[in-house]
């Protein structure tokens, strides 16, 4: 993957809420697991730090967009596990329409000039 | 020959003395520690190798309780906000309460008093959470101000009628500065709302 550049530093501060909700719309997760399917999906142009990621998750879990439960991992392990709430589906929705007008802009901006 | 187990607690042990105190956090980071440290081993690297990459990477003490410090000042502020509401619809009702059993001031001016030293108090502490809302993002915080500001003018506005009725000049004098004082704070608000929803709809073009 060399000659692609990271994210900047605020692009992906403000990304992480709608792609944590989008990521656990498709069924719970952990953070590990969270940070992983990020990193393989963007083709490791982003790379979530855990220090960023877990209190972003307490936080989502204080505003009531996720609920997070202890479970036991395939290993034996205890793992917390994050559910996307009523509350969450709303809010990805709002943050869907935000990213979709200007991802829109940009569609129509260089559409063009895309190859 | 090296211990995990050890490493784990003694790096649990280090993350306390930074600061992350309760045990929630750090529950949810050794079991991200051990998922990490498990991938590691499984593409080569030895177990002691694996913690000290994974640990570099989950960062160090200091800045991880920094992040968790500023989430949790977040909800402070909302929590110290929605308690200002709380306070100023529970003052109203109960003067809206005294002002229909026609509390008469001549018996007893105590609770003249307490209600100007209450607001006050209130429009002070007020001011000062409304400031730190709106460095952080006004639109919210001051539409979630503005309707406080509304309840404690109509509030005084009732005990200055009320007061009317007493000679006590400078208690009079008091009521009428708190009166002003709350009006020209719910005006401010209403400011920093329509500030900033005329940039947000400037920036939508």
């Amino acid at each position: 993957m060399h000659g692609i550049a990271m994210l900047t530093k605020e692009l992906v501060a403000a990304s992480t809420e709608p792609l944590i909700l989008s990521l656990l719309s498709e069924g719970e997760s952990y953070g590990y697991a969270l940070i992983q399917e990020v990193k393989r999906l963007s083709g490791e142009r982003i790379e979530w730090t855990d220090g960023m990621v877990y209190p972003v998750l307490h936080r989502m879990e204080r505003e009531g967009w996720i609920e997070a439960r202890w479970g036991e991992a395939e290993n034996g392990r205890k793992r917390k596990y994050y559910l996307l709430k009523k509350e969450g589906r709303k809010a990805l929705k709002e943050q869907r329409e935000q990213w979709g007008a200007v991802s829109e802009v940009f569609r129509q901006l260089w559409g063009n000039q895309y190859v | 020959m090296f211990d995990l187990d050890e490493a784990i607690s003694e790096w649990r042990r280090r993350m306390l003395a930074a600061g992350i105190k309760t045990p929630v956090p750090l529950d949810e980071l050794e079991s991200h520690l051990r998922d990490d440290i498990e991938q590691r081993r499984e593409s080569g690297l030895s177990e002691e190798e694996g913690f000290e990459r994974a640990i570099e990477e989950i960062g160090q003490a200091p800045a991880l309780h920094k992040e968790f410090a500023k989430q949790r000042a977040r909800d402070r502020l909302e929590g110290r906000l929605k308690m200002c509401s709380m306070i100023w619809v529970g003052l109203f009702v109960m003067f809206a309460l005294l002002a229909v059993y026609d509390h008469d001031p001549r018996d007893d001016k105590t609770i003249e008093w307490l209600v100007v030293i209450c607001t006050f108090i209130g429009v002070i502490w007020d001011c000062k959470q409304l400031r730190t809302a709106a460095l952080q993002s006004p639109l919210r915080w001051a539409s979630h101000c503005a309707f406080d500001s509304l309840i404690v003018s109509m509030m005084l506005m009732l005990f200055y009628m009320q007061s009317l009725r007493h000679h006590d000049r400078f208690l009079r004098a008091c009521f009428l500065i708190a009166f002003l004082a709350s009006i020209v704070a719910t005006i401010a608000r209403f400011m920093i709302v329509y500030g900033s929803y005329s940039a947000a709809r400037k920036s939508r073009g």
